[in-house]
């Protein structure tokens, strides 16, 4: 399901491919994404023996047989095939744009232009190909497929991470906060997987509130400043909140739900964390902003244990995967790459975005990965060969009347897989839009009075709440939408 | 307040703000976070586009080299001077939503905290804590930062108070008003958030609050910016001389009359006539191009008439070169190269026959605004009608209705609208609505291919798009500069746009016309440089340009007539030499200008001086450095290449350079262009064969040279040398050498 780390040594041609794969087209790769789509390949998968075999055996065998080698190349046999030529293999189970023998023959840029001297070989026939190594080279009808292969996209709920008993916090020692002039926007907002816990950001504090009996269960106070992340461990025991001042401070606090108590403190920064995440086993904090450095430290001792210094803009998303193997981080230049968690090191370069990543959110069985970006696009990706599974470049556009000009701003502002697996977002268009697992609208609310700034969902993806530029939330429960007014009046009215 | 608009009557200014509310405010800045200061009567929200945006023009946020750059600065952008106000209001908002601005506790805004340099900030400290700027945005954060409402005036002009100002006793300062006025009636007093400059700081220098300083002597501007706007009012400081004597001098025309009265006010003295030798070779030399000669010298200066200066001139005029002279400098500013590259019609044939249209133009006295009128609303071949070649001679291929705009914006009247591609220009008044309005006169302009190789048809397709805003794209139909929108629909828009411009009522036409026609004979324009009109690049006498504009049009735009108006005037034929008074004066034509000749005109009077033609490339031998249809650029020649000939890649009059170097001199004195022509020359040879005496040798050689008799003391000085060796022919050539190297020579003087 994941990369191992024993992929590790095949890291270089990680790279290659992706680098590679950015000169196809954005058609070209709808293309392929159609082709992997296509439900009758899972019925027949090719085979070396009855499909592949007779296909190269005009065209290619003359020169990469038993007996000639060129490239110490032999295609003859399926071992021959598997052991590769001179340069390396020529097949990359499930990933048909990191074979070469693929490329060779697709004549792709910058490779040896196969059969060389010859005519190109039929679309179909480079299409059979492309089918066999996608499909896990199967070597005849009895074979099970090798590697990576197509998997499903459909979502499996997973009860990873489920804590013996869902925390929600006991009674909160109450705050003598001085009360803001105005409510502060909702810069960040977290709801507990696994209970009716909604934790939403005010100006030096963090509101718990009830979603069952929404009611509010106290504050908890945020010294430094405005908290821009909060996010609750995989287990629900645990609130992380990262925020600060801007050029001035920024930090990462764990508090343990139950009892509204610090439990560690993280990074000691000059400008505010706009992105951070508290890793499912609980040992690391990743943290990045202004910066446009990645830091993750050791919850443990607070220590920081690497730094990636790969984006070149601040860093504004950033999350671990729900198994913890993987980090996958964002940037305001819409860069985003996939790191092995415990070393940083690369894993894949997620290259779409054209402008600010707004939001990461992996899906509960790390098998997709979902991003906004002010570009106005949503994108899920399938993390395992890193090609977008669906792309929405209007996923949050506006609605006018008459005439506009101009593209007004049709960012993705906030994007959340839910626990069921359906992915909720937010944008500048004010409404929150629902989608199937793989990035295919459902429905959406009517665009809300002030600007929506983060979305979440509930633990049991019944309701999604929104809040606003405003400080007020927007709850919405697929029918109907509830506004609740600011936090800060809330409080204030118990 | 800063938002009350007030009419200009009352006596209202900015800086007015109700002290006690400015009081209460400061008290609630120590007591921060919490605000409970309730003012009894609340002070109107300050509004984003009329209160807060000044600010940050005010102080230098969206300069570009700050956060209004392309890119912004540091992550952060702002329209440049600010453009774009929504998109301004988006991103201090939302763009980043708590980042910018802290709704809750305002005062720790970050926007306020880097404007006052409270924490780290490139652009340091812009403003203190306890200034009106930081109130402004303060007060609006407090009110949840709102936007402005669709109705919000805007700036519909401002203007200075007194506009303008002589300073003449001991009054050494004086305070200037900024007022602003908005599209709803309203004047507001804007002096603390405009920005100032001054085109003198050594006459004028004006502060942060628009108050001037009078320096040395002399009559300059000084500009106040705001919003879009720029305004200038002109500073005169007058010496304290108490013996200025107005001379008695007779006044010829009109010209004389404005520039008198200009020079009278100032309290300068101009300097007194030229020589008759002097008037014969400016004349020559800046009406057609080409010294007098030796025979033209004698007849002039035999000449008893009292009107032989008028009368040459009217001689001169009617000369062939007076065609080459101005059909060249007309190519220049049209851009005629051939690049040989018949793909988009810069072939050599169609430029030729670009050229020929033009030279034909000039000599058959074709009035400036039909010529210019042929031009803009040509339709046609490349070949068979060449001024639609206007919309051809472009180097780079593609065509681009910005790029044509851009040039005949600026040659025919002198605006340079580039700014206002991209942001509203700082200096001046256009706007990007009027520059891609301007741009819409052209964007129907269509080529096709026509039946041979190297020919060109343009057209215009009436149909086509008008040019699309920068900022959201919405479309920008024709609209001339400063003026209307004019109705083409179905129409070729730039029939339109060519009777507008060449209309007798266009001053910016007919006044930059003249204005170049002046500049080429009196060798500064009025306004100066000619192609970069602005309100911050005012005319020196304003008076003159409207007049002489005034006559070009009230001539039909006969342009003849207009030169010989020139080159008639009193002011024309001032002595270069400066007096005590006009020595300083460079823009007020006290005194005639020393001028380089131009490169091609400097070659051609070498040749005409040692009777030895250039020759230049494939052309027919005898062919002037004038008459050279596309300049330098396929002859190559060093000469005028490093005596800065127009290299044509730019309309811009400054491709012609002027300005000595040293490669010049010395070229001059080792190149093989004065030593060569000297080498292969005749005269000395046929004179010594002739056995004509020195002294009518050498007299020979100073009129084709200099167009002047050697004095009594440069006689003295040369007598021996030439009686050491009278028949040698080194002699003769050492002297004509130092007169072809002698500065005299190639000066227009």
């Amino acid at each position: 399901m994941t990369i191992s780390s024993g992929r590790c040594s095949t890291l270089p041609s990680f790279r290659s491919t992706t680098s590679g794969r950015t000169l196809l087209s954005r058609a070209c790769k709808q293309a392929v994404l159609a082709l992997l789509a296509l439900p009758a390949l899972a019925q027949t998968p090719p085979t070396y023996d009855d499909d592949i075999k007779p296909l190269i055996q005009r065209r290619c065998l003359p020169c990469h047989s038993s007996s000639e080698m060129r490239a110490s190349l032999n295609l003859e046999t399926y071992q021959g095939v598997m052991k590769g030529g001179g340069s390396g293999d020529v097949v990359k189970p499930g990933r048909a744009s990191a074979s070469m023998l693929y490329k060779v023959l697709a004549r792709e840029e910058g490779v040896p232009q196969m059969p060389l001297g010859g005519a190109k070989l039929p679309d179909a026939d480079i299409n059979k190909i492309r089918e066999w190594i996608q499909g896990g080279l199967l070597e005849n009808a009895r074979s099970k497929p090798q590697g990576p292969a197509v998997q499903s996209l459909d979502f499996k709920p997973t009860s990873l991470n489920k804590p013996a008993e869902p925390a929600m916090p006991a009674a909160l020692a109450a705050l003598n906060l001085p009360e803001p002039a105005r409510p502060h926007p909702v810069t960040a907002l977290a709801a507990s997987p696994w209970a009716p816990l909604l934790a939403v950001a005010g100006h030096e504090r963090i509101y718990l509130y009830n979603l069952s009996t929404r009611a509010m269960l106290g504050e908890l106070a945020f010294p430094e400043g405005i908290p821009y992340v909060l996010r609750f461990s995989r287990d629900g025991n645990t609130l992380l909140a990262a925020g600060g001042r801007g050029v001035q401070l920024g930090e990462v606090i764990l508090f343990d739900v139950k009892t509204g108590k610090r439990t560690a403190t993280v990074g000691h920064e000059m400008d505010i964390v706009l992105a951070a995440d508290l890793s499912p086993d609980g040992k690391l904090v990743a943290l990045g902003g202004p910066g446009k450095v990645v830091k993750v430290f050791s919850v443990a001792d607070g220590k920081q244990l690497y730094e990636i210094k790969r984006h070149t803009d601040w860093i504004t998303a950033l999350e671990f995967s729900p198994d913890g193997a993987k980090l996958a981080t964002g940037d305001r230049a819409g860069g985003i790459y996939l790191w092995e968690s415990h070393n940083g090191g690369i894993l894949l370069n997620l290259a779409e975005h054209r402008d600010s990543v707004t939001s990461l959110s992996w899906r509960g069985d790390g098998v997709l990965l979902a991003s906004g970006g002010e570009d106005g696009e949503l994108v899920v990706w399938n993390v395992q060969d890193g090609f977008p599974v669906a792309t929405d470049a209007k996923a949050h556009i506006p609605k006018s009347k008459g005439v506009v000009y101009g593209k007004p701003p049709s960012g993705v502002l906030s994007v959340e897989y839910m626990n069921d697996g359906r992915l909720v977002t937010i944008g500048r268009d004010k409404c929150i839009h629902l989608w199937t697992t793989d990035g295919k609208p459902v429905s959406a609310t009517q665009p809300a009075d002030a600007l929506l700034t983060k979305v979440t969902a509930s633990w049991d993806s019944k309701l999604l709440i929104a809040g606003d530029y405003l400080g007020n939330l927007t709850l919405w429960d697929g029918k109907q939408t509830t506004m609740l007014k600011s936090p800060t009046l809330l409080s204030k009215a118990q | 307040m800063i938002n009350q608009h007030k009419p200009v009557g009352q006596t209202t200014v900015f800086r007015g703000l109700p002290c006690l509310a400015l009081l209460l405010l400061t008290t609630s800045l120590i007591a921060a976070p919490k605000i409970d200061v309730k003012p009894t009567a609340p002070p109107k929200t300050p509004s984003f586009r009329l209160d807060v945006m000044p600010v940050f023009f005010r102080a230098g946020c969206n300069t570009g080299g700050c956060h209004g750059a392309a890119i912004g600065k540091d992550g952060f952008h702002l329209g440049l001077f600010g453009y774009d106000p929504a998109g301004d209001y988006w991103r201090i908002t939302q763009q980043i939503v708590g980042r910018r601005l802290d709704l809750a506790v305002p005062e720790q805004s970050l926007l306020l905290l880097k404007a006052t340099g409270a924490v780290p900030h490139s652009g340091g400290r812009r403003f203190k804590k306890d200034s009106e700027y930081y109130l402004t945005l303060l007060r609006w954060i407090q009110a949840g930062a709102p936007d402005d409402a669709e109705t919000v005036p805007s700036v519909t002009g401002i203007s200075l108070v007194p506009d303008k100002f002589v300073f003449t006793g001991k009054l050494k300062s004086k305070p200037l008003q900024v007022v602003a006025k908005y599209s709803d009636g309203t004047s507001r007093v804007v002096n603390d958030l405009a920005l100032y400059i001054t085109n003198n700081k050594a006459t004028a220098d004006i502060d942060d609050h628009g108050v001037i300083t009078a320096g040395n002597k002399g009559d300059t501007f000084v500009f106040a910016r705001f919003s879009k706007y720029t305004t200038g009012a002109e500073m005169i400081v007058l010496p304290q001389d108490k013996h200025f004597k107005w001379p008695k001098i007779a006044e010829i025309s009109y010209i004389d009359q404005t520039v008198d009265a200009k020079l009278k006010y100032l309290r300068i003295v101009p300097s007194g006539l030229c020589t008759d030798e002097e008037f014969l070779r400016r004349a020559f030399l800046d009406i057609i191009g080409v010294p007098p000669t030796v025979d033209e010298y004698q007849k002039f200066m035999a000449d008893k008439s009292r009107d032989k200066r008028a009368e040459l001139v009217d001689a001169l005029l009617k000369r062939d070169e007076f065609a080459d002279l101005w059909a060249a400098k007309w190519s220049e500013m049209l851009k005629i190269v051939s690049d040989n590259n018949s793909a988009f019609g810069t072939d050599r044939k169609p430029a030729y026959a670009y050229y020929q249209w033009i030279r034909e133009q000039m000599k058959k006295d074709t009035p400036l605004d039909q010529f210019v009128r042929s031009q803009i609303a040509a339709t046609g071949s490349n070949i068979q009608d060449p001024a639609v070649n206007l919309y051809t001679m472009i180097p780079q291929g593609t065509y681009d209705p910005k790029a044509v705009a851009l040039d005949v914006a600026q040659v025919f009247t002198g605006i340079r609208i580039q700014c206002s591609q991209c942001h509203n220009h700082p200096f001046d008044r256009w706007t990007q609505d009027d520059f891609y309005g301007f741009v819409s006169f052209f964007t129907g302009v269509k080529r096709k291919e026509a039946s041979e190789a190297r020919e060109f048809y343009v057209w215009d397709d009436p149909n086509a798009a008008p040019a699309k805003h920068l900022l959201d794209n919405h479309p920008c139909p024709p609209k001339f500069l400063g003026g209307a929108e004019p109705d083409v629909k179905g129409k070729d828009p730039r029939v339109a746009l060519a009777d507008w411009l060449t209309s007798k009522d266009n001053t910016m036409f007919r006044e930059n016309m003249a204005n170049r026609i002046w500049a080429h004979f009196i060798g500064r324009g009025i306004v100066d440089p000619v192609d970069d009109v602005r309100i911050s690049n005012p005319p020196s006498n304003k008076e003159l340009l409207q007049a002489l504009g005034q006559h070009l049009a009230d001539y039909n735009y006969d342009f003849k007539k207009l030169i010989r108006d020139i080159c008639t005037s009193r002011t024309y034929q001032l002595s270069s030499t400066p007096n005590a008074s006009n020595r300083d004066d460079d823009a007020f034509f006290s005194h005639a200008k020393l001028r380089r000749l131009r490169a091609d005109v400097l070659l051609d009077t070498i040749s005409a001086a040692t009777g030895v033609t250039t020759a230049f490339g494939d052309y027919p031998t005898g062919f002037r450095a004038l008459q050279l249809f596309e300049g330098n650029r396929r002859s190559g020649n060093y000469f005028l290449k490093t005596f800065g000939i127009s290299s044509r890649d730019s309309v811009s009059v400054s491709e012609t350079r002027l300005e000595p170097t040293l490669a010049q001199t010395l070229h001059l004195i080792n190149g093989d262009t004065v030593e060569g022509k000297i080498n292969r020359s005749t005269v000395v040879s046929d004179f010594l064969a002739q056995k004509k005496s020195p002294e009518i040798i050498l007299d020979n050689l100073y009129i084709r040279t200099l167009a002047r008799r050697p004095t009594e003391a440069e006689r003295k000085k040369l007598n021996p040398i030439i009686a050491s060796a009278a028949t040698d022919r080194k002699t003769y050539d050492d002297i004509f050498w130092a007169l072809l190297n002698s500065t005299e020579f190639s000066f227009n003087h």
